[in-house]
């Protein structure tokens, strides 16, 4: 027997521990993308199901927190896993995270876990919290290489600065994204010195590509950071359950860097315009100021010529005859010389009297 | 009125207030133009500060990766 000296005779224990070994070495991680079939969960913990293609059919294995999308048989998904022999099951791959593939699945998916995590409440108007008005820490969560973060930075340089900018640089999209991206927001909620707020930015893409901001573990951390969220993924017509979970939703990176911070051109132009109405405002002051004046003048006028009137009018009032005869002094009319009628008047009557003497005095 | 070590805001609304003076019952003529002058020289500062303020962004280098 030829053979005998390249045989390697085992128990069957050795044997699928050299068989676990060896798909170890030489598949640490492999991701399978095929249609979920028999799926189903026992004991409310673990989770069984097939996927399988046209010609082959493999089983997978796993617990319930590793599914973190809503599955149903006929999804297409893609599933991270290791592949294990087992010594009591037999071959499947062991889950480590599962992520429907292709429009369909992904919209259904969508579909039950929106449902689900609506009904506990997780996207709520009242959980919403405002975002700081000027923030100075922000930590940001992207991919450094995407054209979406790139986009935010630019914005955000434009329209404002003296800000820190922390950046956690992760997958934004794949099926190890959601992990990733979990880690950055522990990171930033347990950082010494926290951020005002936490941004999650990516670019649009395909379905495919956003589908890694469905995942539930995401979506329920971005609802529970202790540190408000802007979310910012994708065109203004996509839609995550990541966005409907952040306490504030940003059309894409660019529009979340326009809700982060004002425009300084804004403010500028603002300050100048308030300057510029101090001249009019001025000028109606002092109009205002000198019509006063000039009716304060006019009135002192009235005033000096009403006394000047009354001081006359009293003047006039002493030279009046009837006056002076109240007083009781008499008028004499006539000829003063001897032997001639005159005519005395007095306050109460009237005398006619002869003049009888004429003296010098 | 210097407004070294004054944020921003703090410097618009040193301005509002400039401006409101205007407005109210305190106006008075004599010492308009110091507070015009005043409130024009608030706004240059501020024009300076937005344009010349500058972020600093770091890429955090801890990888985010499984461990």
């Amino acid at each position: 027997m030829e053979n005998e000296k390249t045989e390697i005779r085992l128990s069957v224990t050795d044997f699928v521990g050299l068989v676990n070994q060896t798909f170890e070495y030489a598949m640490p991680g492999v991701v399978i993308v095929g249609e979920v079939s028999g799926y189903n969960v026992r004991q409310g913990k673990w989770v069984r199901f097939k996927l399988k293609d046209e010609q082959s059919a493999v089983d997978f294995f796993g617990s319930v927190y590793q599914i973190r999308q809503p599955l149903e048989d006929g999804m297409m998904v893609a599933v991270l896993g290791r592949p294990r022999l087992s010594d009591k099951w037999g071959f499947s791959v062991s889950i480590q995270s599962v992520q429907p593939v292709g429009q369909g699945s992904i919209k259904r998916s969508f579909e039950l876990l929106l449902r689900k995590l609506d009904a506990e409440g997780l996207f709520d108007e009242a959980r919403k919290r405002p975002l700081p008005e000027l923030p100075t820490r922000i930590g940001v969560i992207s991919s450094t290489q995407a054209a979406g973060y790139a986009d935010f930075v630019k914005i955000l340089n434009g329209r404002w600065g003296g800000m820190q900018v922390e950046v956690a640089h992760t997958l934004v999209q794949g099926i190890n994204a959601p992990g990733q991206i979990i880690r950055a927001l522990d990171h930033f909620n347990q950082a010494g010195e926290p951020p005002e707020v936490i941004v999650i930015v990516r670019g649009g893409g395909d379905p495919d590509d956003l589908a890694a901001f469905n995942d539930e573990a995401l979506v329920r951390a971005i609802a529970a950071s202790r540190i408000p969220t802007l979310v910012g993924i994708g065109h203004e017509i996509d839609t995550t359950l990541a966005d409907l979970a952040a306490d504030v939703r940003a059309a894409t990176p660019s529009n979340a860097a326009q809700l982060l911070v004002p425009d300084r051109r804004e403010l500028i132009e603002r300050s100048r315009g308030i300057v510029l109405g101090l001249v009019p405002a001025m000028r109606s002051r002092e109009t205002a100021d000198l019509k006063e004046r000039s009716a304060a003048s006019i009135a002192e006028r009235i005033r000096v010529l009403k006394d000047e009137v009354t001081q006359t009018a009293r003047l006039l009032r002493q030279y009046d005859p009837q006056t002076v005869l109240a007083r009781g002094y008499a008028l004499v009319r006539g000829d003063p010389s001897v032997g001639a009628m005159i005519e005395i008047e007095r306050k109460e009557d009237i005398i006619e009297a002869e003049v009888r003497d004429v003296r010098k005095r | 009125m210097s407004g070294k070590g004054k944020t921003i805001e703090q410097k618009m609304q040193e301005l509002r207030e400039l401006a409101g003076w205007f407005e109210s019952d305190d106006f008075e003529l004599g010492s308009a133009s110091a507070r015009f002058e005043a409130a024009a020289k608030l706004a240059r500062e501020i024009e300076h500060d937005l344009s010349e303020m500058e972020n600093t962004v770091t890429v955090l280098k801890q990888s985010f990766e499984q461990s």
